[in-house]
Parts: C-alpha cells; structure tokens; sequence
C-alpha cells in the first residue's frame, strides 16, 4: 500500500462534515456514528462520496451505524489500500 | 382507477402534442398491468383508436421507460415502424400494503408519455444509445413475491405480505446511486458531452437524496437535478415521463437543453441515454 495516499482520518471526517453537515469536532474516532444521527442512509452516503474521493470501490457488506467513526474510517482506508496494492 | 386508465389518458395527450391521430406501435412500461394476463398495451391501443396495431408491455420496473424507449428506438431504427407511443404508466398504489409505513407513503400513480418518430441522427429529440443493464441475482431487493408462477409452481404457500410491494431500502440506495451513475456516465461519453454541459439530469424519482449522491459523483450541480417526488412520490415507471413533463412546464427544459435521463428499477436494471431537448407543443 502506498503510505503517501494512504487517507488521514481528516480527510475522512471531512467528508462527514461535508455531506452531512455534522460539524468536525462532533466526529471523533470513538464516536458512535448513530450517536450523531448518523443513520443507515447517512452512512451509505459517506461512503459513495468517499469513493469518489479516494478514487476506490467500497463494499457495503461490513458498513454497521452501531460501529464507531474509527470502525468506518478503517473501510476506507482497506479499501484504498487494496486499490494500490 | 386501473393503469390502462392513466395510460390512455396519457398516451392521448402526448399524441395531441406530437399532432398524431395515429402510431405504428404501443409500448407500455409498467409494473402493475391491470392483469397479469394478458399485457395491459392492446387496450390502451385500443382505447386510443388504435386497434390492429401492435402493442406489449415492457417490464423492467423503474428502468420501464428507458427499457421501453431503447426498444422503441430500435424499430424505428430498423424501419419497422415510423412512429410509436411509449408509455410509462403505474397504479403503483395497488401493490403497497397499507400498514407499511416505509413504502406507503413514498409511491404515487401515474402516467407519462412521448411519442417517438422516425428523424435525423443529429435532430434536438433524437434517441440515440440506451445503455441498459440487470442484475438478476438482486432480484429480491424490489419486488412483489406473490402471484406469479415461481410461487404457484413450487406449491409455496403465500405468506402474509407477499402479495405487497417489498424493497430494501439500504441495499436499493447504495445500488442505485452506483449504477444510475455509471449508466449515465457512459451516456455522456456516449453522446462526447462533459458533466459541465448536461443542462439537467432527469433521474427516476425515487429518493431525493439518491438523485443528489448522483449529482456528486457526477459533478453535476444540485440546481442541475429535475426534483418532482415531492409532488407525485416515487411513480416507478411513470417517473421519468412526469418528470419531464413537469420540467418542460416549469421552462427547466427547453429546445436544445441537453438531457440525461436515468434509472435504477427491479430486476434489478438500470439504464441511461442522452438526449437533447426538442421543442414541445404542451397540452
């Protein structure tokens, strides 16, 4: 995997603050998503505008809103990790 | 009121518009014959004067109106008709269990229709490329398990539910943002056009947030989106005809807009075209 492209867990929360409007600092990485209303819908959404953002395909299979920011933040980054490999 | 009523209703209206009395051919997109035998076209043909004409349903849910253009841009193309009516119609409130609080409240009837014809590759209207697909093994995230003969052949009893309209919600967003985006994707580099020059997406009206997750992936801006669930719901294989009809009455398309029409539908199928805006006589 290449470290240099490797998301930074910013990046990520980025994105939820972007789509979803949930300001940063509400998103840290023990954060329970749906302990900010971040429901079933919400997180599909983060993960499509993360594809587009990190250029990669993430599967949905493993996507849970009872798991933490962390939880999803580690998707992605396997997801792009076995884009460059 | 059945679909055939809504169909013919609807199908008189776009022949008014085109300045027809007569077609080659009826297509019927829908998901809610009035039976399930026989197709529901012969008598919309036959209710609009046009008996003897050929006429069949097109069954791709959703995706039914662009399943039944592409096929309707195929006989013309190969010269076996001049002019054809493509319908999409739907009673879609027949099929939802009343005590179903998830879909009860997000599908509408009803019905819209063009009339296609015989012209130049490069005319404002003109169909080109449908890109179509399906996905068979996601068969159950959009259905309607009862009636049909996989039940009654395997001796199945019926369940409780199972004559009612399904979906999975969760699985049906992720699917059809992925592909109604890809489908128009290809559409666009079909038609050498780039996101920045498509003046609207027409998207089948499912859900607002799936037509602006959309949007993002394609870099088409949200103002760029026709939006009209919030009037009628989700009208499965009505829902592009409508759309379309409601943005050319609010001036949102117009002669020589560049459109991109696209669908995610059960089946599952997906598809997309194209197209640009002809003028339009409104009724």
């Amino acid at each position: 995997m290449n470290n240099s492209s490797r998301p930074s867990f910013e990046q990520f929360v980025l994105i939820i603050e972007d789509k979803l409007k949930i300001p940063r600092e509400q998103v840290q990485p023990e954060t329970v998503l749906k302990d900010v209303e971040i429901d079933s819908i919400a997180v599909i959404e983060v993960v499509l505008a993360a594809e587009k953002r990190f250029g990669t395909s993430i599967s949905m299979d493993d996507v849970d809103v009872d798991g933490t920011a962390e939880d999803l933040y580690q998707l992605v980054v396997a997801a792009v990790g076995v884009g460059q490999t | 009121m059945s679909t055939s009523d809504l169909a013919a209703e609807a199908g008189a209206r776009a022949m008014d518009s085109a300045g027809v009395k007569d077609v080659d051919v009826v297509v019927l997109a829908t998901t809610t014959p009035d039976r399930p035998c026989p197709a529901t076209a012969p008598l919309v043909a036959h209710r609009l004067g046009l008996t003897g004409r050929p006429a069949f349903d097109v069954s791709a849910v959703c995706t039914g109106f662009l399943y039944g253009l592409s096929v309707a841009a195929g006989l013309i193309a190969s010269a076996a008709a001049e002019q054809i009516l493509v319908i999409g119609a739907e009673a879609f409130s027949t099929l939802i269990d009343p005590g179903d609080r998830t879909t009860g409240v997000l599908f509408g009837d009803g019905a819209g229709a063009v009339v296609l014809r015989a012209g130049d590759r490069g005319e404002p209207g003109a169909v080109g490329w449908v890109e179509l697909g399906s996905d068979g093994s996601l068969a159950d995230i959009i259905t309607v398990r009862a009636g049909g003969s996989q039940q009654r052949s395997a001796g199945e009893p019926e369940s409780p539910g199972d004559c009612y309209f399904s979906m999975r919600s969760k699985e049906v967003f992720t699917h059809a943002v992925r592909r109604m985006s890809e489908a128009a994707t290809t559409a666009l580099a079909r038609a050498g056009w780039r996101p920045g020059e498509v003046d609207r997406l027409v998207g089948h009206q499912a859900n607002l947030r799936i037509l602006q997750a959309i949007g993002e992936r394609m870099d088409i801006s949200a103002e760029r989106i026709v939006v009209h669930l919030d009037r009628v719901g989700n009208t499965a294989a009505a829902s592009i005809p409508l759309a379309l009809d409601h943005a050319q009455s609010t001036g949102e398309l117009f002669p020589g807009a560049r459109v991109i029409l696209a669908a995610f539908g059960g089946g599952a199928t997906w598809g997309a075209t194209a197209l640009t805006w002809p003028a339009v006589k409104a009724v």
